[in-house]
């Protein structure tokens, strides 16, 4: 990577979120083309954005934690009852 | 115009489901504080899996995580007559997640430094660091990238990570925050959040060199 390129580095990660605003944006579009360094990186990026989002969401194990919550709160409002569910 | 068919199994018609319509969260909250409970529990059912995913994207744990997240909600319950619309509910309960993993992740270390400098040199120490579990301290990467799966290894990457790039990282990538939401949640300026998410994925491209390599060619 060239020094103008470690330049653009962290606007490039904020292009890549489609974060970059104003003279920084027509410099970095302005740019890319020519640039096949930078063009890779941003492969990376996706690469790497593709692999999170597939990461599975996991069910809390368990039990539901309304139903381990409602217990605290139950037990907390026993101890005292200005902290009752209903006194907000 | 066509008129729809309804499903008719042993006599009864079967009609289609319909979700009842999901109450807001500003109405849940209005609802809450003029003495409706349930509408507390709705809020908790809404995200308790976003909540209870973040926290084991921070700790690694599902069991502390699932402590976490009761933890989180437990404060959500306790403020939220405190609760102001300057930011959005979601960013808001976001903002005590963090919190919480991070008052966690930091006990924790401030406890497994305590356990080090009062341990003996003589005293088995491998033994405490695998029971307390830190993933900065204890993980080789190596192992993870040639041997486990997809989601280990990227689990793996995140949880070594620093704190604070962690936590950006998954509010970016995992959650979909925008910059100005992330800013919000960690109350720092657009600009951090800007070079903290670099930082971030330049050491993510470090530890997942392995499987960027193995899967370039199927990403074009």
């Amino acid at each position: 990577m060239s020094k103008q390129c470690k330049e653009y580095s962290v606007d490039l990660s904020a292009y890549f979120d489609g974060e970059l605003e104003g003279e920084a944006l027509l410099k970095l579009e302005a740019h890319l083309p020519s640039c096949i360094a930078c063009r890779s990186d941003l492969q990376k990026l996706q690469r790497i954005r593709n692999a999170l989002t597939s990461l599975a969401s996991t069910p809390p194990g368990k039990r539901p934690i309304l139903e381990a919550l409602r217990e605290k709160l139950a037990k907390e409002t026993e101890e005292d009852p200005q902290k009752g569910p209903l006194v907000c | 115009m066509q008129k729809k068919q309804t499903a008719v199994v042993g006599g009864s018609p079967i009609l289609p489901q319909q979700a009842p319509p999901l109450r807001k969260d500003d109405e849940l909250i209005a609802s809450f504080k003029a003495g409706d409970s349930t509408a507390f529990d709705d809020l908790v059912l809404k995200y308790e899996r976003r909540v209870y995913n973040h926290c084991l994207r921070m700790v690694s744990d599902e069991v502390e995580s699932y402590d976490l997240a009761q933890e989180v909600f437990l404060k959500v319950f306790r403020k939220i007559k405190n609760y102001e619309h300057t930011y959005s509910f979601y960013t808001w309960l976001y903002r005590i997640t963090v919190n919480c993993c991070i008052d966690y992740l930091r006990k924790k270390r401030r406890h497994i430094q305590e356990v080090s400098l009062s341990s003996s040199p003589g005293e088995d120490q491998g033994e405490v660091c695998k029971d307390q579990d830190i993933p900065d301290l204890t993980f080789i990467p190596e192992t993870a990238l040639v041997n486990q799966e997809l989601g280990d290894t990227l689990n793996a990457a995140i949880a070594q990570l620093s704190e604070k790039l962690r936590v950006i990282i998954i509010l970016k990538e995992v959650e979909g925050f925008t910059y100005e939401e992330i800013a919000e949640v960690l109350a720092c300026s657009r600009g951090t959040v800007k070079s903290r998410l670099f930082r971030a994925r330049e050491r993510l491209k470090e530890l997942l060199a392995d499987y960027m390599n193995i899967h370039r060619d199927s990403a074009k």
